[in-house]
């Protein structure tokens, strides 16, 4: 069965290291820090580098999950760890101020490979904060000119997070029919 | 952090820069790639080498502990023109990384031992 890499990314906090946590049947490797910018975010620690780990699906596709650091500061990580990747999920912390317009930063740094392959969108923590609101990420995708597939997830539980990956996959099988 | 950590590690970064001219930049930052003190004579984005080096030492700390060996201390990157050492400060609370560009006129050796002895110094002042 084919190999795929897959791209997790999004701002710090949304649960990146979590949902590859939740569905990897491999001991994650991480790269998590002290968290120094209390005021970014509170959590205690942050991915610098990047998270990893492995999913087989249910057709015995295995995939090969890259989370990178959220901060923009590492967007150099972004870039090398989208050689050769295969799609892209983006995930959203919708507690953060500017929710919505953090989207943007992710769309416009990933705009090559989510051109050449296809991205889905997963919204997390719309239990700790209901707005904005799933129509608001779709009316900004709209601006944009696109549309993707947007979901809201608890990353902690592992059949959301396959959701999600199911949805990317079928995407990319609809592109390459 | 304690008020005098970017004081320390000026000092001590200024030390090292002295005693070794062939190093470019040196700069001391928190592990999660914030700056804490520079010591800059090349065009090196000082701001931009701090996050490579924390992502370069968690991945080398992240090998490490896959590779069922203890604690990775330094990341050495061997190029054409010159050398990159990022060396973690032992037994510093916050947790510092120093990143040392120099060129190729100084041996790996000499500036290894140059840049552990200035991480140690930080230590001695700062350590817990």
């Amino acid at each position: 069965m084919a190999e795929y890499k897959i791209i997790i990314t999004g701002p710090m906090g949304a649960g990146k290291t979590t949902a590859i946590e939740a569905v990897s049947e491999v001991p994650v490797v991480s790269t998590d820090v002290a968290n120094t910018a209390k005021k970014d975010h509170a959590k205690a620690t942050t991915t610098v580098a990047m998270d990893y780990g492995e999913l087989t699906l249910g057709g015995g596709d295995h995939l090969r999950l890259y989370g990178t650091p959220g901060q923009q500061r590492f967007e150099f990580m972004w870039k090398i760890l989208a050689k050769g990747a295969l799609g892209l999920i983006v995930l959203m912390d919708n507690a953060r101020p500017n929710a919505v317009r953090d989207l943007d930063i992710y769309l416009d740094n990933f705009a090559e490979l989510i051109a050449d392959t296809g991205v889905v969108i997963g919204i997390t923590r719309m239990d700790v904060s209901s707005q904005p609101s799933l129509e608001d990420y779709h009316r900004s995708l709209r601006r944009r000119g696109v549309v993707y597939p947007i979901m809201a997830l608890d990353v902690r539980k592992k059949q959301e997070v396959v959701i999600l990956l199911d949805t990317l996959f079928s995407i990319l099988e609809a592109a390459e029919a | 952090m304690q008020p005098n950590t970017n004081e320390v590690c000026q000092k001590y970064l200024d030390e090292l820069a002295a005693a070794t001219p062939e190093i470019t930049t040196a700069v001391v930052t928190t592990s999660d790639g914030f700056e804490v003190a520079v010591m800059q004579r090349g065009g090196v984005s000082h701001a931009k080498l701090a996050a490579m080096t924390s992502a370069m030492h968690a991945l080398g700390d992240a090998m490490v502990g896959e590779s069922t060996l203890t604690n990775c201390q330094n990341v050495i990157v061997e190029a054409e023109t010159g050398h990159i050492l990022m060396l973690a400060v032992p037994n510093v609370k916050e947790g510092l990384l120093l990143s040392v560009i120099a060129d190729h006129q100084v041996t790996i050796g000499r500036l290894l031992w140059a840049s552990k002895r200035c991480c140690r110094h930080i230590s001695d002042e700062l350590g817990r």
